[in-house]
């Protein structure tokens, strides 16, 4: 078979964050209106907002983005009140990454941003193909690498998880324990197409220290995950996991921290911790070289970064900001469910985005080729 | 007598819904499929995967056990719908078609509640204390199987009882009267004139199972793969959009060969006539 396309490796590494992102229940929909519903018509945008802003000309903005429940919060939380000020419409398009890569120097692109993660962008600047700069007058995200800030805004951070069924008894305390099955019974259900985070973990099992993680040694993951095979059922969305939880049918879970918080709050007999975590830093909505509605985009962007915006996500949404500020909106019970909170970061081995960025195309290749093994 | 010479553009519709449904799409898979290693590398390349070869191999024998399991309860169900009092015809022909009624999907996920782990099947096992843990079907070839034969028995099932229901009861009348006993109507009389039907659903159901995609991905594991689940991944996944289509060409062509041969030997086209 052909080597991996960069189109190739970067559709499936958005297709993780896509699920990873998506992953608002109703429960928690409607858990979360009552809470917050009221402080959101005062906060979601900070008052002069809109001075630094030029006068806007374009009536829309167009966004590739991932659609599904948290497009639904983003829509009611972020999009609606951004029309109000900016006068311009967001219209959402259907996220495909190959398509947005030959937008990037069109002169007439169709879409004006895409939700985006850390290392597509990296890639892209690697690669000698850069996402469009931002105007000055949009704000940049500080916990955003200085060298990357002005290639993109308005990310989050997410966070892949050890969860558990709290009936195990014991409480594992990190992937040494997921490998465990022994001292923990049970299936552990494991991602059959969502491969970012399982290598790291196993090699985190093996004993490698966290500061070693990098760059991976794929031989000796895969070698570990090797131990654990038979007592793996995979799934192939986020939710499809939750299902095996919900159910009963595993013990253990590799999967996003929201996933997790999500089950809990409907009242699941799970829990998860942040301690060895997998921390996604940053993700990003870029743009094209020249996006046709560029002034709109930019205001769209600077709107997203706001830390009442970048707050409203991690309340609903349980995404970590990407914008410090944000973290002093949010309570201490919301602080501690958020993966880009300084108490959750310390605890997480965050993810080498320049070496991920390198390493992915292989990383697709040894995955897929592992699970089908 | 009308002869329909006048009306030869009544055909227009159906060649146009031909091209537009089948031809078309199937150009542009065999184009995409070519596009990377030229016509011939298009039959040659998926071979170069070892996840494809072994695909290959288990979609092959998988198929053929398919088809055998099929067989067996298909002639077992069909002749049970012969012989049974009316009411009970009702019945078994009520769920057959039931499960013609019930999205695949949704039998399928049934499927998957029933066998995954601290499902149905486990729950039953334990009350009947027939097992203390977990069965381990879920994700594997020994639950797949089962669910296969289950979602194919209509094709098999149909076919067989038309060819029962030709039977003439004078023929069983008359061997009957010849003193023969009733297994030996069954053997000599029965079955032979099962032997057209149950080609036809054989055919059927081991082509059906060549392709078959949505049952394999939700209950195969992804380290038991069939040739359709391998293409989903290469084409949804992976992205790779010329692998997936030189891989269904291949599929298609392997098909499409194994149907000619079995039509060659069993007459399976004569068959359609008779429904």
């Amino acid at each position: 078979m052909t080597s991996p396309s960069p189109s190739r490796r970067e559709f499936l590494t958005r297709m993780s964050v896509a699920t990873g992102g998506a992953l608002i229940a109703p429960s928690v929909l409607a858990a979360c209106g009552s809470s917050s519903s009221s402080g959101t018509s005062k906060s979601a945008a900070p008052a002069g907002l809109t001075a630094k802003w030029p006068k806007l000309t374009s009536r829309e903005v167009v966004l590739s983005g991932f659609g599904g429940l948290s497009y639904q919060v983003r829509e009611k939380e972020g999009f609606t009140p951004f029309t109000k000020l900016a006068g311009a419409r967001v219209v959402q398009a259907p996220w495909d990454y190959g398509k947005f890569v030959t937008m990037i120097p069109s002169a007439t692109p169709d879409w004006d941003l895409i939700d985006f993660d850390g290392y597509a962008v990296v890639g892209l600047i690697q690669e000698g193909k850069p996402t469009g700069k931002l105007a000055d007058w949009v704000r940049r995200c500080d916990l955003v690498p200085a060298q990357y800030q002005d290639y993109c805004a308005g990310g989050y951070a997410w966070s892949n998880v050890l969860g558990y069924s709290t009936k195990l008894g014991a409480t594992p305390q990190g992937w040494a324990d997921f490998f465990d099955t022994k001292k923990f019974p049970g299936k552990r259900a494991f991602p059959k197409s969502i491969y970012m985070g399982t290598v790291e973990a196993a090699l985190l099992a093996d004993g490698v220290p966290k500061d070693k993680i990098y760059p991976l040694d794929f031989d000796r993951a895969f070698k570990k995950l090797d131990t654990i095979k038979n007592d793996l059922i995979y799934y192939d969305t986020y939710a499809q996991g939750q299902q095996y939880m919900t159910q009963g049918s595993a013990s253990m879970i590799i999967t996003s921290s929201s996933r997790m918080i999500q089950l809990k709050n409907d009242g699941q007999p799970v829990d998860f911790s942040f301690q060895d975590a997998i921390l996604y830093p940053w993700s990003a909505f870029a743009m094209p070289q020249h996006p046709q509605h560029a002034d709109a985009a930019n205001a769209l962007l600077d709107f997203m970064s706001t830390p009442e915006q970048q707050a409203v996500v991690a309340k609903k949404v349980f995404l970590g900001p990407t914008v410090s500020a944000a973290l002093k909106l949010l309570t201490p019970a919301e602080l501690a469910l958020t993966p880009s909170a300084p108490d959750n970061v310390a605890k997480q081995l965050t993810i080498n985005v320049e070496s991920c960025a390198k390493q992915d195309a292989d990383y697709v290749k040894r995955f897929f080729a592992w699970v089908g093994k | 007598m009308w002869d329909g010479s006048g009306a030869r553009w009544l055909l227009v519709p159906p060649a146009v819904l031909l091209v537009l449904g089948l031809a078309g799409p199937l150009v542009a898979v065999v184009v995409a499929g070519s596009a990377g290693h030229g016509p011939a590398g298009m039959f040659a390349e998926p071979f170069r995967s070892g996840l494809f070869l072994r695909a290959v191999w288990r979609t092959l024998w998988m198929s053929a056990l398919v088809t055998a399991c099929t067989w067996v309860a298909g002639v077992v169900y069909a002749v049970a719908l012969g012989l049974a009092p009316v009411w009970l015809g009702r019945v078994l022909s009520g769920v057959l078609f039931l499960t013609f009624w019930v999205s695949l999907l949704v039998r399928t996920y049934g499927w998957v509640l029933t066998l995954q782990p601290a499902g149905a099947l486990d729950g039953l096992a334990k009350a009947l204390h027939l097992s203390s843990g977990d069965l381990g079907l879920y994700q594997t070839t020994g639950g797949l199987i089962p669910a296969m034969v289950h979602i194919m028995l209509p094709y098999m099932v149909l076919p067989v009882y038309a060819s029962l229901r030709a039977i003439d009861p004078a023929h069983l009348r008359a061997a009957r009267s010849l003193g023969a006993s009733e297994p030996l109507i069954v053997r000599k009389v029965v079955l032979p004139a099962l032997r057209s039907g149950s080609a036809a659903g054989a055919v059927i159901v081991f082509v059906m199972s060549l392709g078959f995609y949505v049952t394999p991905a939700f209950l195969g594991g992804p380290n038991g793969q069939l040739v359709s689940v391998v293409i989903g991944t290469e084409f949804g996944r992976l992205q790779n959009l010329g692998g997936a289509a030189a891989m269904g060409v291949v599929l298609l062509a392997a098909t499409l060969g194994l149907y000619l041969l079995a039509d060659r030997f069993l007459k399976i086209s004569d068959q359609w006539e008779r429904f």
